[in-house]
C-alpha cells in the first residue's frame, strides 16, 4: 500500500521510467515482523545494473526477512532463505557458497555491485559478513549474473545498502545473548532530510562457541567433549552518505570489518594441541553517482577494497601475512529506444594487487577490463527478450566473449504466469593464488567456462481476497569446462591445473501460500532443490570420479518456513532437510542427510515513536547430531534472546 | 528421547562413513604388505589396508573394522616390533599401538607434536620424528609412553638405524643428518648433506644413502649422497641432472646393492654408480601419479601407490622385479607408505 504522501512522487518517477526498485514495507510485514517503526517512506535504489531482465531468474531477500538476521551471518541467512548450499566448518569456522553444484569460486559476492570476493582465493567467506549490515540481498542465477559481474558461473550474490529519504532520524539498538557464550550488539542510526541521508551501523560480536558434542571417532564409544579454541570476535562499521538533487543521487559508503577467529578443528585432532588462528580485516570504500542525461540514465562507481588475512599456527611455526587490494571503476549507461527497447552498456575495470610471502617477489597483480552490452525488448509485458554480450581483457589477453540470451513469455494476460528461458556462456578467471602461488601457481591456466541452459516457470495467483499463492520451478543445465583444481605435480608439491569437465543440472522449485487478514497474517513456503553435479571428463588416469556426484554437493534439499502473526505477536518455524553429501570423489563415502528445525517467537510493541521487539529463537530444536564437513561437529540445541529498541524522531 | 536421537545419529553416521567392511581374519597372520592410507589433511579419513600375498587380495579399513573407530587424521608411518604394530598418525598427534595379528587396540600414545616417522631402536625403545618440533620423541615400548625427547635443533623426517647409531634427517629447509647414540639418546655428530634430506636407506656395505630433494622451491639440485657410517663422512655426491628433478621415496632392494626412487616413474641405480643418468624411468607412470614406493626385500616386487585425484580411493600397483605389472588393487584415500610383513616361508 503506497502511502498518500508519496503517490505524487511515485507517479512522477514512474512516468519517467525511473522506478528501478521500489520497496514498500507491506502492512503485513510491519505488523508482525516489525523491525522499524512505521514511517512514511519510499526507498529508492539507483542501481541500473541490478534489474531483473527478461528471461532470467533472480531472487530477492528483502528487509522484512533480513530484519530477523540482525545478529546472524550471511551464511545463516542464505542457508535458510535460498537454495544456495553453504559448506560450513561450523560455528566460528569459514563458510563458502555453492550455487547449483558449482564451487565456491564460481559464486561472486558483491557489495553494491562491486566484487568483494577475496582476490587471492577467488571466493568469499560468508561467515564474515554480518547480515545486519545489509538492507537487501539479490541472488542472480547463472546467465543473469553476466550483466552484473565477471566470474559468477554459478551466480552472484549482491549485498545492497539503500537510503531512506525522509526528514528526521531513526536510531536503533539491538543486543543479543545466546548459548555458547554468544553476545552481540548492533547500533543503527539514520538521519537526514529528503535530499541528504546519513546511515551509521556498528556491529560487535563475541562468541566462545564452546558447544558440547559427541566425539564418536577417537574411541569406540561416543565421548562428550567441549569445543575448544573456537572463540570468535567480530567488529564491523558501515557508514553511508547519500545526497540527491532532482533525480541524481551521489553516494559514498565505507565498510570496515574485523574478525579474529581461533580456527575450529576436526574432532580427530586433540583439542589441546590447537593453536590455529586467523585474523581477517577488510576495508571497502566506494563512491557512486547515479544520474540522468536526457533519455539516458547512467552510473559511475569507484571503489577500493583492502583485505588482510593473517594466519598463524604456533605449533607449525607458521605466521603468514597476506594483503590484497582492488581498485575498481565501473560505469554504465542505459537508453530507451522507443517504448519497448532498452539498451545498456557497462564498462568495468578491476586492478588487483596482492602482497604475500607466498608469491614470487612477494607480490603480484593483474588487470581485468570488461565491457558488457545488453539489449532488452519487452512487448507490453507479454513477450520479452534479452541479449547480453561481454568481452573481457585479462592483462593483455582478450578472452572468448561471453554471451547470454533470454526469452520471457507471459502465458495469460489476466494472471501472473510467466515462462522464462535463457542460454548463456559464462567464464571465470583463475584466482590470484591459482596463477601466482609459489609453489604450484600456474600462469598458463585457462579460464573456466560454462554453457548454461535454464527454463523457469513462475506464477502468482490471488486465490481469494486473503489467500495468495505463488509458485516457481526452474530446470537448468551447466556444462563447465576446464575446471581448475590443485593436483599433485611431479615436483613434490601440488599445482593448479585445468583438469576436469563437470556437468551440473537440477531443479529448483518453491511454493508459497499467504493468508492475510487485518489482524492475522500467516504464510507457508516450501522449496525443493535437486542438484546433479557430475564429473564428465578428467585428465587423470583411472579417475573413478567420472560419472559421480561432486563431493559435498547434496542431491536433495528441502526447506520449509511457516510464519504466523497476530497483532504484535509473531512466531515462525523453519525446517530444512539437507541430503547426503559424498566425501570422496568416487562416491564411496558420504555424510548422511539431516533435518534441522528452529523456532522463533516474540512480541513487538509500538508506542508512539518507539518500538520494542523481544524475540526468542531456538535453533536445532531437536538437538540432532550432524556434520556439514566430515568430523567437524556442529552445535546442538541453542537459544538466543534478542531485543530491539528503536526510536524515530 | 535425547539419547535415542543421539544413538540413531551416531549409528547412522558410523554406518555412512564405513562403506566397506572387510572383516579381519587370519589374513593378517600371513605374508603381505600394510598400506597406510593418509586420507585428506583435516579430512579424518586416514585408514589402514593390507594386501595379502597369500590370497592376492586387498583388505581395506582394517583398523576401523576391528576397533570401531577411524584411524585418525593423516596416518603417516608404522613400525612392527615383536607382537605390536605402532602406527603414527601425524595430524592427530598420536601413535596407535595395536596387536600385530589382530589389530586390536592396545593403547593410544598421545601428546606428540606432528609425528612423522617411527623407527624401532630396540625391544624397549623407538624414536619418532616431528615435522614441527625440533625434538625427536623417545617412546618407551614397555609401557607405551613418551619417555623423553632428543633436541636436534631442527624438524625431522626420515630415520635410519645401524647398530647403536640412529641417523635422523632434518626436514623443512634443513640440510643435515643428525647422529644419535641410541644407548644414551645423545646427539653425537651431524653430517652436512644437501637441502632437505627426504629419505634414507642403508646398503649392504653399511653405507648410508641420503636422498635430498633440493627443496620444494627447486632452488637447488637434488642429490643422492653416500655417507660412510664408520666415519660419518660424505663419500659420494650424485647430483641430479636438472633442478626440476624431484626424486623422492628412496628404497633399497633386498640384496642391498640397488637403490630405487620415484621421479616421474620408478627409477633405479646401483650403489656403485658414479652419476645419476637422465635416462627413461625403469617403470614409467603411464598416466598414474606414483605417490610412494616400496621394494619387497625377498622377491624384489616393486610396489607403488597411485593417489589418483587425492579425493578418491587410490591404487596399489605391484610390479615384478623386472617391471611387469602383476596386480592393481583399490586401496583407500591417498595410499602412502607401505610396510612388509613377510613370514619365513614367503618366497
Amino acid at each position: 500500500m503506497v502511502k498518500p504522501a508519496n503517490r505524487s512522487l511515485l507517479r512522477k518517477i514512474g512516468q519517467t521510467g525511473l522506478i528501478l526498485l521500489i520497496c514498500l514495507p507491506l502492512s503485513g510485514q510491519d505488523s508482525f515482523f516489525q523491525d522499524t517503526v512505521k514511517i512514511n517512506e519510499v526507498i529508492i535504489s539507483g542501481k541500473k545494473a541490478n534489474e531483473v531482465l527478461a528471461g532470467y531468474k533472480k531472487v530477492r531477500i528483502d528487509t522484512a526477512i533480513l530484519s530477523r538476521y540482525y545478529h546472524e551471518s550471511l551464511e545463516d541467512l542464505l542457508v535458510e532463505n535460498s537454495g544456495i548450499f553453504v559448506k560450513s566448518y561450523g560455528l566460528g569456522g569459514s563458510a563458502t557458497p555453492s550455487f547449483r553444484g558449482t564451487g565456491a569460486s564460481h559464486t561472486q559476492l558483491q557489495w553494491n555491485n562491486i566484487n568483494i570476493n577475496n582476490p587471492m582465493l577467488g571466493q568469499a567467506d560468508l561467515s564474515l559478513v554480518p547480515a545486519g549490515l545489509i538492507d537487501r540481498v539479490d541472488i542472480s542465477y547463472g546467465g543473469s549474473s553476466l550483466s552484473e559481474g565477471t566470474g559468477g558461473i554459478g551466480g552472484i550474490i549482491n549485498l545492497e545498502n539503500k537510503p531512506v529519504w525522509r526528514n528526521g532520524a531513526i536510531v536503533s539498538f539491538s543486543p543479543l545473548i545466546g548459548s555458547f557464550g554468544h553476545y552481540s550488539g548492533q547500533i543503527k542510526a539514520r538521519a537526514g532530510s529528503l535530499n541528504f541521508q546519513s546511515s551509521t551501523r556498528v556491529y560487535m560480536s563475541y562468541s566462545e562457541n564452546d558447544f558440547e558434542y559427541y566425539n564418536d571417532v577417537t574411541s569406540a564409544e561416543p565421548v562428550k567433549e567441549v569445543m575448544e579454541n573456537n572463540e570468535t570476535i567480530m567488529r564491523g562499521l558501515m557508514q553511508e552518505f547519500y545526497y540527491r538533487k532532482s533525480k541524481d543521487v551521489l553516494s559514498a559508503r565505507l565498510w570496515y570489518q574485523y574478525a579474529d577467529r581461533n580456527l575450529p578443528s576436526s574432532m580427530l585432532i586433540p583439542q589441546s594441541s590447537l593453536t590455529e588462528k586467523q585474523v581477517d580485516e577488510s576495508l571497502r570504500a566506494m563512491v557512486n553517482y547515479d544520474g540522468q542525461f536526457g533519455i539516458s540514465e547512467y552510473f559511475i562507481t569507484g571503489a577500493y577494497t583492502l583485505s588482510k588475512l593473517n594466519y598463524t599456527n604456533a605449533s607449525a611455526s607458521i605466521d603468514s601475512h597476506n594483503r590484497s587490494e582492488s581498485m575498481i571503476m565501473k560505469t554504465g549507461m542505459m537508453n530507451r529506444i522507443g517504448g519497448n527497447i532498452r539498451s545498456k552498456l557497462i564498462l568495468e575495470n578491476e586492478h588487483v594487487l596482492v602482497n604475500s610471502e607466498n608469491y614470487s617477489e612477494g607480490k603480484s597483480g593483474r588487470n581485468v577490463l570488461s565491457l558488457a552490452a545488453i539489449a532488452e525488448v519487452n512487448s507490453n509485458g507479454k513477450l520479452g527478450a534479452t541479449l547480453h554480450v561481454k568481452e573481457i581483457l585479462h592483462g593483455k589477453t582478450l578472452l572468448i566473449p561471453d554471451f547470454s540470451t533470454g526469452l520471457q513469455f507471459r502465458i495469460t494476460n489476466s494472471e501472473e504466469h510467466y515462462l522464462k528461458a535463457n542460454f548463456s556462456r559464462n567464464s571465470k578467471l583463475p584466482s590470484m593464488n591459482d596463477l601466482f602461488w609459489v609453489p604450484g601457481g600456474n600462469q598458463n591456466l585457462q579460464s573456466e567456462s560454462a554453457l548454461t541452459y535454464e527454463l523457469t516457470y513462475e506464477m502468482t495467483h490471488q486465490i481469494s481476497l486473503p489467500l495468495k499463492a505463488a509458485f516457481n520451478v526452474s530446470a537448468y543445465h551447466n556444462s563447465i569446462n576446464n575446471l581448475i583444481q590443485w593436483r599433485p605435480g611431479n615436483y613434490s608439491y601440488w599445482i593448479a591445473d585445468n583438469v576436469k569437465n563437470v556437468n551440473t543440472s537440477g531443479i529448483e522449485s518453491s511454493t508459497t501460500f499467504e493468508y492475510n487478514t487485518t489482524r492475522m497474517e500467516s504464510s507457508l513456503k516450501i522449496s525443493y532443490i535437486y542438484t546433479n553435479a557430475i564429473t564428465t571428463g578428467s585428465d587423470i588416469h583411472n579417475d573413478e570420479s567420472i560419472g559421480k556426484q561432486l563431493i559435498y554437493i547434496p542431491e536433495h534439499q528441502v526447506n520449509g518456513l511457516l510464519r504466523f502473526g497476530y497483532k504484535g505477536w509473531y512466531a515462525d518455524w523453519r525446517t530444512g532437510y539437507t541430503g547426503k553429501r559424498y566425501t570422496t570423489s568416487d562416491n564411496t563415502s558420504y555424510l548422511p542427510g539431516f533435518v534441522l528445525n528452529s523456532i522463533s517467537s516474540g512480541y513487538s510493541l509500538q508506542h508512539r515513536s518507539k518500538l520494542f521487539n523481544l524475540g526468542l529463537t531456538v535453533d536445532n530444536l531437536f538437538n540432532i547430531t550432524y556434520q556439514t564437513i566430515a568430523y567437524y561437529p556442529q552445535p546442538g540445541r541453542s537459544f538466543s534472546l534478542k531485543l530491539l529498541i528503536q526510536i524515530v524522531k | 528421547m535425547k539419547n535415542l536421537f543421539l544413538f540413531v545419529s551416531v549409528f547412522v553416521f558410523l554406518l555412512s562413513c564405513t562403506k566397506e567392511n572387510d572383516a579381519p581374519g587370519t589374513f593378517l597372520e600371513g605374508s603381505g604388505v600394510f598400506i597406510i592410507n593418509e586420507g585428506n589433511f583435516m579430512g579424518g579419513n586416514g585408514s589402514l589396508s593390507f594386501y595379502s600375498y597369500d590370497s592376492a587380495k586387498i583388505y581395506n579399513e582394517i583398523f576401523l573394522n576391528v576397533n570401531g573407530r577411524p584411524l585418525g587424521d593423516v596416518p603417516n608411518s608404522m613400525a612392527i616390533s615383536g607382537e605390536r604394530i605402532y602406527i603414527v598418525v601425524n595430524n592427530s598427534g598420536k601413535i596407535e599401538v595395536v596387536e600385530k595379528n589382530t589389530l586390536e587396540s592396545v593403547k593410544t600414545i598421545t601428546g606428540l607434536n606432528s609425528p612423522r616417522h617411527i623407527s624401532i631402536i630396540s625391544n624397549s625403545k623407538a624414536y619418532v620424528s616431528s615435522m614441527y618440533s625440533d625434538s625427536v620423541a623417545v617412546i618407551d615400548l614397555s609401557d607405551n609412553k613418551i619417555s623423553g625427547y632428543i633436541n636436534i635443533r631442527h624438524t625431522s623426517e626420515a630415520i635410519a638405524v645401524l647398530r647403536n647409531r640412529a641417523y635422523i634427517a632434518n626436514w623443512i629447509g634443513g640440510r643435515e643428518v643428525m647422529v644419535i647414540n641410541t644407548d644414551n639418546d645423545k646427539v653425537i655428530d651431524s653430517i652436512e648433506v644437501a637441502v632437505e634430506p627426504e629419505s634414507m636407506v642403508i646398503d649392504k656395505n653399511k653405507t648410508l644413502w641420503v636422498l635430498c630433494n633440493g627443496g620444494w622451491m627447486r632452488e637447488n639440485f637434488a642429490e643422492l649422497i653416500a655417507v660412510n657410517t664408520s666415519t660419518n663422512d660424505v663419500e659420494r655426491k650424485l647430483v641430479f641432472p636438472t633442478k626440476m628433478s624431484s626424486p623422492s621415496c628412496l628404497q633399497i632392494a633386498g640384496d642391498g646393492s640397488t637403490l630405487y626412487y620415484l621421479e616421474s616413474g620408478v627409477r633405479k641405480i646401483k650403489t656403485d654408480a658414479m652419476s645419476v643418468s637422465a635416462s627413461a624411468p625403469f617403470i614409467p607412470e603411464a598416466g598414474h601419479y606414483f605417490y610412494k614406493l616400496a621394494v619387497n626385500p625377498v622377491n624384489g616386487d616393486i610396489l607403488t601407490t597411485d593417489a589418483v585425484d587425492y579425493q578418491q580411493k587410490g591404487h596399489l600397483l605391484v610390479y615384478s622385479s623386472t617391471g611387469i605389472l602383476k596386480t592393481d588393487e583399490r586401496t583407500d584415500i591417498i595410499p602412502g607408505m607401505m610396510y612388509f610383513r613377510l613370514n619365513s616361508d614367503f618366497n
